[in-house]
């Protein structure tokens, strides 16, 4: 009896000081964008905090700046692309790890995953290097192809991780039953990595919307997070903050559609 | 029958090479090949007239690091590689260890309030953070009216206000590795532990910090490494009076266009990643043999 | 001196055992068989005839190549010499997806997104039949394995009977030309796999589906399957009906892998009443039928662990010992007495009640029951 208040209390002494600690570094994370969010519906001019008075001028302005609009088209385009590039190639590589033993497996294996531990910095000024030889200029097509150098290690990675509870016997029990390769990839190869690839997809978009260490080479200036760069240094106002607002509306969206997707994955149970 | 199995074989010795196609037709033109040229250009020579000429030449590289123009921002990064690596550490770690350990309910939040930074963009992060640290900001405004100080104190457009906007960055980037090394202790080893008559604190300095190293040493990977080569804070947050290296190599290629200067700093970089990641695999197999490295 | 004679025609009932399947044609057809992986030899040239309507379990420990030999037939691995018919069709070049094998998976390998009708279902789907036949046929197959209201479930819904049930619902209901299960019972519990070893041979032998069975387990191939071919190291050792490599068993192999057994070493002593196996204690047997060895070749005694009879008293004429019993085991039916016998250590085992009173340290003398033993040349 004694023992065990003796230990409650122990554990209260340990846990008070610590979840104190634990809830600063939270407001340490998050503070920064509940600051932005806050901000943005400021009606000052300044970056000031706290904000004179509540306002919505600056998401008008903001849905009225012409840069704007144009960088979350130009952003949007390339994520989307490179997200189904990325899924395209990871998955593919993916398949080509896991499923075959072939000669250079594993050396193909780090080559592939490799973009994952170079600077992206050094990447993007590489490719802008190799631009001329690609006969490609700057702009969209090659920060596609410059994000997809981040984004199918991303998809391969999670793929493979997707892959690693998955049973391939699956597929020897379905060309036993009469089906040939493609119809087994269709059927019970790919249902079952679905959520591996989406999410290696949505990652591949979020790294390449929020992407600034390729795109200062690649890119003509024009995407979102370049044209919000841009504007912090030169009009340091609310508008910004608008912007961001959208965008952490926005992630938060993305937050929850991708842990949806995981849970449904833990859920359905690959190994059946 | 015959030709048509050794169709059949052929096309599934080919098998892995065409599901690799797509991959390799993004990584190799845009991957191996600008590296392969960056390289190239690394030994190339600048020229005011052709912008590079070729050569093969070393000076590149030793003018980048005996130039104390070019080998202040080498230094200057590394020490604030280390720095925010070490502070993450700091942080981060009895952070993820009350989230493991004893964050209970509370522990879904913790989550969120790690991985949510993560997945909001970069500019917006910075941009908070420049409203806080700005001279009229949250910061300098509540010190100001608590009578702390007379005047602002500068953070923004300092080292001060990059290191905090950099280890903000990169903070869940420590605290996530950590967690997971540490939520793979099995609770069996900690009752075993004290069931062989180990009190909490030798529980804690035999069992769980050891178990942990690998999560500690993954993270410092992932923030040395991207601190190392961040572009995005020094340039929005920092001073040309303490330069960096991103920035820099950025505008000796674009704003200089001294092409294989920049080539020569890019690798360097690069290397650099290559011998932290090298010996900190090295410490950890030393340290913590049972572990697989990376 | 003792001598164990052998007991009378045991070997013309034997013989005649194994003849009824050879009248039925031949479904599926082994013809000098090999595979290697890198250096380990998985199958070497194996010969095997697997009879209409028969079952035939592959049986031997693990890594004796039996699996490969089912990955072969089904068409997961190509061998590299020999071929494989099935129905005079010859299979070497044929893809797996269009042998008409159907298979039973060790994990089953159900389709983790697909109900229990959708897994049944697959293989009709695959082939493109009508949507009416495919339905009438998954309910028949549903029927047929007693799995009538679980058709919506998904595998992770389902107990390890039931996912048994799906996995040979879903390989039957495309009428496969040969049915292939690989270790299918061993997920299962002591009881249910009792059972189920039950329920599929009654049911295969009323559907008459030629079958073959790989298992490491001993009973469960006596239990379902007609004959056994016994496989060490890729290769098949022998093919008989359980009894035929039960009670004549044709390699030391064979012998200890099938039941308790004791050896004794033992060597050829040649009579003027013929041949006989002594051990060095001086027990003596009359091998049946003779070992081709000259007089004095070492020789291996075999006698199973159930041919040792126990007494108080040297009363019976074929006793050896004393010995000393070490240890009594209760196994369910039978005990298990452990005894050492002048430094070699004795197993019997005897029903239950008939030793019910014999302990540990007591002295015992041991009985061989006549014609039971095994004699092989030492190679």
């Amino acid at each position: 009896m004694t023992g065990s208040g003796k230990g409650a209390r122990r554990r209260l002494r340990a846990t008070v000081p610590l979840g104190a600690y634990a809830a600063l570094v939270c407001v340490f994370l998050l503070s920064p964008l509940v600051i932005a969010v806050a901000l943005s519906f400021s009606s000052g001019e300044q970056l000031a905090f706290p904000p004179p008075g509540f306002s919505l001028r600056w998401y008008r302005e903001a849905l009225a700046t012409e840069q704007f609009l144009t960088g979350v088209w130009v952003s949007t385009v390339i994520a989307l692309a490179t997200g189904a590039v990325s899924a395209l190639g990871g998955t593919g590589a993916a398949i080509a790890i896991n499923h075959f033993r072939f000669r250079g497996r594993a050396l193909v294996q780090s080559f592939v995953l490799l973009p994952l531990s170079i600077p992206g910095v050094v990447v993007g000024l590489g490719i802008l290097f190799a631009l001329g030889m690609l006969g490609m200029k700057s702009g969209i097509a090659a920060a596609i192809a410059g994000h997809s150098v981040l984004g199918v290690p991303y998809v391969t990675y999670l793929v493979l991780a997707t892959l690693s509870n998955y049973d391939l016997t699956l597929e020897q029990a379905s060309l036993n039953l009469g089906a040939g390769r493609w119809l087994t990839f269709r059927r019970i190869t790919l249902p079952l990595i679905a959520p591996g690839i989406l999410a290696g997809a949505i990652c591949a978009f979020l790294i390449s919307f929020d992407n600034v260490a390729l795109s200062i080479f690649l890119t003509r200036g024009d995407t979102l997070p370049l044209r919000l760069m841009q504007h912090i240094q030169f009009y340091a106002n609310p508008g910004v903050a608008a912007v961001s607002s959208l965008l952490v509306a926005a992630s938060l969206v993305v937050m929850l559609v991708l842990g949806r997707i995981l849970r449904r994955r833990q859920i359905v149970g690959l190994a059946g | 029958m015959a030709a048509g199995a050794r169709f059949a074989r052929a096309v599934r010795r080919a098998g892995p090479w065409l599901w690799l196609l797509p991959a390799m037709t993004v990584l190799v033109p845009f991957f191996l090949l600008p590296v392969a040229v960056l390289l190239r250009n690394s030994v190339y020579r600048d020229d005011p007239g052709a912008l590079i000429v070729p050569d093969f030449v070393a000076t590149n590289y030793l003018r980048i690091i005996t130039d104390p123009y070019y080998a202040d921002v080498f230094v200057n990064t590394l020490m604030v590689a280390f720095g925010v690596s070490f502070a993450a550490l700091m942080i981060g770690y009895p952070f993820a260890y009350y989230l493991v350990r004893w964050a209970g309910r509370s522990r879904p939040f913790l989550l969120w309030a790690v991985y949510t930074p993560l997945i909001v963009s970069v500019i917006v992060r910075v941009f908070g953070w420049m409203v806080i640290t700005a001279d009229s900001g949250l910061i300098n405004t509540a010190l100001l009216s608590m009578g702390v100080i007379e005047r602002p104190v500068r953070l923004l457009y300092e080292v001060a206000g990059m290191v905090i906007g950099l280890t903000h960055r990169y903070l869940p980037l420590m605290v996530l590795p950590l967690v997971n090394s540490m939520a793979k202790i099995d609770r069996a080893l900690l009752a075993a532990s004290v069931g062989l008559g180990a009190g909490a604190a030798r529980t804690q300095l035999y069992v769980v910090l050891p178990l942990s190293i690998p999560g500690a040493v993954a993270g410092f990977q992932l923030v040395f490494a991207g601190v190392l080569s961040d572009f995005v804070l020094p340039n929005l947050m920092g001073t040309t009076r303490f330069r960096m290296l991103a920035p820099t190599i950025y505008d000796e290629a674009v704003a200089n266009l001294s092409w294989a200067t920049s080539a020569a700093m890019a690798i360097v970089m690069l290397l650099l990643v290559v011998a932290m990641l090298v010996c900190t695999n090295l410490a950890l197999r030393r340290f913590a043999p049972w572990a697989r490295t990376l | 001196m003792i001598e164990v004679r052998p007991p009378s025609a045991k070997g013309a009932a034997r013989r005649a055992a194994g003849s009824a399947w050879a009248e039925r044609p031949v479904d599926l057809a082994l013809r000098c068989v090999s595979k290697r992986f890198g250096g380990v030899t998985a199958v070497s040239d194996c010969l095997l005839d697997v009879h209409r309507g028969e079952i035939l379990a592959l049986l031997g420990p693990s890594g004796c190549g039996k699996t490969t030999l089912l990955n072969i037939v089904a068409g997961f691995e190509d061998p590299d010499a020999g071929t494989v018919e099935l129905r005079g069709r010859a299979l070497n070049e044929v893809p797996p997806n269009r042998r008409e094998t159907g298979m039973v998976f060790q994990h089953y390998a159900l389709f983790p997104h697909m109900t229990v009708r959708g897994n049944i279902a697959y293989g009709l789907s695959a082939r493109r039949r009508p949507r009416h036949e495919i339905n009438d046929q998954v309910d028949d197959a549903i029927a047929l394995l007693k799995l009538d209201g679980l058709g919506e479930r998904y595998p992770s819904e389902l107990s390890g009977g039931q996912k048994q049930r799906v996995a040979v619902a879903r390989a039957l209901a495309v009428r496969p030309q040969v049915l292939l299960l690989d270790e299918a019972f061993s997920a299962l519990d002591k009881n249910l796999r009792e059972e189920m070893q039950i329920e599929l041979s009654l049911l295969l032998r009323r559907l008459g589906i030629t079958t073959i069975l790989v298992t490491h387990d001993q009973r469960e191939a006596f239990a379902v399957a007609d004959r056994i071919a016994v496989m060490e190291h890729g290769r098949i050792v022998q093919v008989g009906t359980p009894s035929e490599v039960y009670l004549a068993p044709r390699s030391s192999f064979v012998l200890e892998f099938l039941g308790s057994v004791n050896l004794l070493a033992g060597m050829i002593r040649g009579r003027a009443d013929g041949q006989v196996a002594q051990t060095a204690s001086g027990i003596s047997f009359r091998p049946q039928p003779p070992v081709e060895a000259p007089d004095g070749a070492a020789v291996r005694i075999y006698v199973r662990a159930e041919d040792v009879a126990l007494s108080r008293s040297p009363t019976a004429v074929h006793a050896a010992g004393p010995g000393t019993v070490l240890l009594v085991t209760f196994l369910g039916p039978v005990r298990r007495v452990v005894i050492d016998l002048g430094g070699q250590q004795v197993l019997a085992e005897r029903p239950a009640g008939e030793t019910g009173d014999f302990g540990a340290g007591e002295r015992v003398f041991v009985d061989f029951r006549p014609g039971s033993a095994h004699v092989l040349r030492d190679s």
